[in-house]
């Protein structure tokens, strides 16, 4: 029992010493760091300091904070137009679109005011009186002003097109009074406190009249509806104050609505509630050139006030959000206020809404400054294809590339005028992409500029052009004001430039199987070796396809008819990896098409694409004379090409030789590739050999005989390309295609050959009005004959009448 | 009753050459519009021997007189110079009213190869447009005129003149077309009547047709 008081005595004392030290007992920095540090701060610092936190940071945070309540967004409203670009005339529709209001917009008033452009603001005694309108002066108050806006707007939007000339407003029985709330239709009960917002400085101020003590906008016009007035001065007669929730038969006319509709616009809501504009977010008039329009928009703030009541700041939105507050002090120190019962404490100005109403002058605009059309055509373009390939052969061969030049939807493409450019330039990224070629610098170039050339061509067959092109579409319209607005874009892409075409040889198929190309002909070139269009090619040809040289290129890519050209074994040189040939059978029937596309490309991103397209025909032979001096197929006359020139017409059948000349003629294979010794020549039915050549000779006969040569031949693949076609493509034997060919023509010997010069074709055209006439006489004379038979019958007819009737006789008597 | 059936019997002999000339009119017209022709020569043979050949054929055949008696010959020069040149002046005049005050320039169609080059405009007039007009005039102001011109007189020029004018309606389609040939029907039966010749109303008929075709293709330029 004693050892625990005497515990417990020493444990008071130790306690008391400690209190006594800690509160009296200075602790020096050297002391407290015998002891530890006492100081919360720099504790404070330190262990912040341990746990990695930076005070500066931190101190940022807090000054961020303290000022978030400057940087909350004020309720705003934006305008949409449809059209976008109207013309006059045009119906538009305004949509306004409120932002950071808390109640929904049907619960909003929208104040919207409409200025056309021969009603500027005047006043008939004072400033810009000269552009006065009376006719404009909507409230008779010698003002035009955002009032008469104001009511021609909101007359458009209760009317609804409703036929008020003819209306009866003696007497108004349809009750369509509203009371208007401020803040919104759903505010009800509420106290009122209207704000305004300081866009620089992000304070909002209380509304508040010192001399009446009461909140600026708790009066009667507290809201910025137009009012139904008439007069100025002293004279003014107040026919009604909107939404005050009496609409009269005077009100109805004023306003043009109907006396017996309550709901004139058809909107939902009472003639005065439409003329508030409760929920009128959207306004539709008939546009005219020059016209302006704003909107008002009256609500809730998202933001609270301070009062201890359910109210929230009332606001009001305008398009652009201009408008200076007025201080209700030179300081921005907050009030205390004791309103309608109600204490609130903040930053008051002395403005009322009829401020508010000074400031819509600032906040109008036009339908093309809303979208920001104003001057300006929104034009893109579109190019096919997108990669051309040039051809810088001189062939003709290059890609087609197209444009488009495309408009926003509510714009008429036809009447805007367009303007094509090509540039070129080493680098697409360049700055300066130099003039413009000329029309005749670009082949065959389209149209480069008029009213609705929408579309632009050419042909990339340039001689040497540089590696990126531009194409530049400028369209300009020409608005109806007279003013000009205009747009471009433009387009710029890389050239593929190479002079090499696909060159298509018909396959070769060794005994061990081996396909290679048979490069002794070229298939698809004319006679000097140029391209031709129309490539003809047989079923169960094999063609080989070739680029340019292996290696030119680091990555090929066949295609056909849109697949990839791949092979099941392989079969030729280099088909294992990237190749610059390929092979593909002809499978298909006649009248049908393969078309072939390849693309090159190489490491440093130099790419080319080409095609080529064949065309499946039936094989056929034909003869032809190799020497034309002797003997010629027959001239069956002339075709007139569309550039003027004549084009001579051969016959396939008939043939003139000279009498007594040696006649050459030669086989021609048409889609096949029969060998010589394949073939078998028959003159007059008798079997005559070939050279080697697989050409023949014979002597010409006497003048105005005949020869009947026949040319005949078997077409089937040989037997290494029908195992070639069997095992690579897996064609199978029943399909291989074989037909039997044949040509005869007959030969005419004439005395007078001269090879069918031009001379002897202009005696032939001579000898053709004596033709003319003599193939014409035969059916004259028949004519002649028919006549002078008709001619022969009347006469003797009446010959005969004329002597049987009667003669005159003398009288009896 | 003898007597009776004997007038009425020399009424018909008296008006015989009448009727059965009339009938070979109309045989003439009917012909000359419904035989079939297939080209332009056939259609100008044509109109030569129903216009022409055939009328002339039966006054030699048939009626057993002289063409001069029906209007071919040129007896009367004085008298032809006097009424042609009347008859001229009349046309010009008639075809300057038409001109002047009626669309007629607008809607008469000249041959564009006469209005592009003056010697196809004198081929034109002096080949194709004479030979109409010669085969018009024999047949209407010397055949028809002087068949009715014994019954009827006066009124013989105009039943030339609207027998004309309604074969023309009838072939034409457009009134203007035959607006310049009505005029000369009217004043060439008038010339042909007086004169005895339808050659004098041929040659002033073909001088009119030339001044007016060359007044129109002035205007046009």
């Amino acid at each position: 029992m004693k050892n625990k008081i005497n515990k417990s005595m020493k444990g008071l004392v130790f306690s008391l010493f400690a209190v006594f030290g800690m509160i009296f007992m200075p602790v020096s920095p050297a002391l407290a760091s015998l002891i530890g540090s006492l100081s919360a701060t720099e504790n404070m610092d330190d262990i912040l300091g341990e746990l990695g936190f930076d005070k500066t940071a931190i101190q940022d945070q807090a000054m961020i904070f303290n000022s978030a309540r400057f940087k909350k967004p004020q309720p705003q409203v934006s305008l949409i137009f449809t059209p976008t670009d109207p013309i006059d005339g045009q119906r538009v529709i305004a949509t306004a679109t409120p932002m950071y209001f808390l109640n929904d917009m049907k619960d909003m008033y929208f104040t919207w005011f409409l200025k056309t452009k021969d009603c500027p603001k005047a006043n008939k005694n004072g400033d810009n009186s000269g552009n006065y309108n009376s006719e404009c002066d909507l409230n008779n108050d010698e003002k035009v002003d955002v009032e008469d806006w104001k009511i021609k707007a909101m007359r458009i939007y209760a009317n609804n097109d409703f036929n008020w000339n003819g209306a009866d407003y003696s007497s108004d029985n349809d009750d369509d009074g509203y009371q208007a709330i401020h803040g919104g239709d759903d505010q009800k009960w509420k106290n009122n406190f209207c704000y305004v917002h300081d866009t620089k400085t992000g304070w909002e101020f209380l509304m508040y009249n010192k001399d009446t003590q009461k909140a600026g906008c708790d009066d009667p016009e507290g809201h910025l509806f137009p009012n139904a007035t008439n007069g100025k001065g002293s004279d003014k007669e107040t026919i009604g104050t909107t939404g005050d929730g009496i609409f009269t038969a005077s009100e109805e006319k004023f306003w043009h609505t109907s006396p017996d509709d309550s709901d004139t616009a058809d909107t939902g809501h009472v003639d005065e509630a439409n003329i508030a504009g409760l929920g009128a977010n959207e306004f539709k008039w008939t546009y005219s050139s020059g016209d302006e329009i704003g909107v008002a928009v009256e609500g809730i703030s998202v933001e609270p006030t301070k009062a201890a009541d359910a109210s929230y700041k009332i606001m009001w939105a305008m398009l652009n959000n201009k408008c200076d507050v007025i201080h209700a002090s030179d300081t921005d120190d907050p009030t205390e206020l004791h309103i309608t019962g109600i204490d609130i404490t903040d930053q008051t100005t002395s403005m009322t809404v009829q401020d508010l109403n000074d400031c819509l002058y600032d906040n109008m605009t036009t339908p093309s400054e809303s979208t920001g059309q104003a001057g300006k055509l929104d034009v893109t373009v579109s190019q096919t294809p997108a990669n051309p390939t040039n051809d810088s052969s001189g062939n003709g061969t290059g890609d087609k590339v197209s444009f488009v030049a495309s408009l926003s939807d509510d714009v008429d493409s036809s009447y805007i005028s367009y303007g094509w450019e090509v540039f070129e330039a080493d680098k697409s990224n360049t700055d300066d992409w130099g003039d413009p070629l000329l029309k005749s610098e670009i082949p065959n170039a389209t149209a480069t500029s008029g009213i609705g050339t929408n579309t632009f061509s050419f042909k990339m067959d340039f001689d040497d052009p540089k590696p990126y092109m531009k194409v530049k579409v400028t369209a300009t319209e020409t608005m109806s004001d007279g003013e000009t607005r205009e747009g471009h874009d433009f387009a710029i892409f890389p050239i593929s430039s190479t002079s090499e075409g696909i060159k298509a040889y018909a396959a070769k198929v060794s005994d061990n199987g081996k396909v290679s190309l048979d490069t002794s002909k070229e298939m698809c070139v004319d006679d000097d070796g140029n391209p031709i269009s129309d490539c003809s090619v047989t079923k169960d040809q094999i063609i080989g396809l070739e680029f340019g040289s292996a290696g030119n290129y680091d990555n090929y890519s066949w295609t056909l008819n849109g697949e990839p050209i791949t092979y099941k074994e392989c079969f030729f040189e280099g088909c294992g990896g990237n190749t610059n040939k390929a092979f593909f059978p002809v499978v298909d029937n006649s009248g049908s098409s393969y078309n072939v596309q390849l693309i090159a490309t190489k490491d440093t991103g130099e790419k080319v694409t080409l095609s080529k397209t064949f065309k499946i025909t039936d094989p056929s032979l034909n003869i032809v004379s190799l020497d034309t001096s002797t003997c010629k197929a027959k001239n069956l006359g002339y075709f007139d090409n569309y550039d003027g020139t004549t084009t001579p017409v051969y016959s396939t059948v008939d043939f003139e030789a000279a009498s007594g000349e040696t006649i050459k003629l030669a086989p021609e294979n048409i889609g096949s590739s029969l060998s010589n010794d394949q073939l078998e020549w028959y003159v007059d039915s008798a079997l005559v050999s070939a050279n080697d050549d697989g050409s023949i000779e014979f002597l010409g006969k006497n003048n105005g005989e005949y020869y009947n040569v026949s040319l005949y031949g078997h077409y089937v693949p040989d037997t290494n390309t029908i195992k070639a076609l069997i095992q690579y493509w897996g064609v199978s034997y029943s399909e291989i295609y074989d037909k039997n060919l044949g040509k005869t023509i007959s030969i005419r010997m004439t005395d007078s050959f001269s090879g069918q010069s031009e001379a002897a074709l202009d005696r032939q055209k001579n000898k053709r009005l004596f033709a003319t006439i003599a193939s014409g006489i035969p059916a004259y004379l028949a004519f002649l004959v028919r006549i002078v038979l008709s001619v022969g019958l009347i006469i003797f007819t009446m010959r005969i009448i004329f002597s049987l009737s009667p003669s005159a006789q003398e009288n009896d008597y | 009753m003898r007597m009776q059936l004997s007038k009425k019997m020399n009424i018909l002999a008296e008006n015989k050459e009448l009727a059965i000339s009339s009938a070979v009119i109309v045989f003439c017209i009917i012909l000359g519009l419904a035989f079939p022709s297939g080209n332009i020569i056939e259609e100008i043979t044509k109109n030569i021997f129903f216009f022409v050949i055939l009328p002339v054929s039966y006054v030699k055949i048939v009626l057993k007189k002289n063409t001069s008696d029906f209007g071919f010959n040129m007896r009367n020069n004085t008298a032809g110079l006097r009424w042609g040149a009347i008859s001229l002046a009349a046309s010009l005049a008639s075809f300057y009213l038409l001109v002047e005050f009626t669309p007629f320039e607008k809607n008469y169609g000249l041959s564009a190869y006469a209005s592009g080059n003056f010697w196809f405009f004198v081929l034109y007039e002096l080949a194709f447009v004479n030979l109409a007009l010669f085969i018009n005039e024999f047949f209407f102001r010397g055949f028809v005129l002087n068949i009715f011109l014994k019954k009827f007189g006066y009124l013989s020029i105009a039943i030339q003149s609207i027998l004309y004018i309604s074969l023309a309606i009838m072939t034409e389609s457009s009134v203007w077309q035959i607006a310049p040939l009505a005029v000369l029907s009217v004043t060439g039966g008038i010339t042909a009547y007086k004169t005895k010749s339808f050659l004098y109303s041929y040659f002033s008929g073909l001088l009119a047709i030339i001044i007016l075709g060359a007044y129109l293709i002035h205007l046009a330029r």
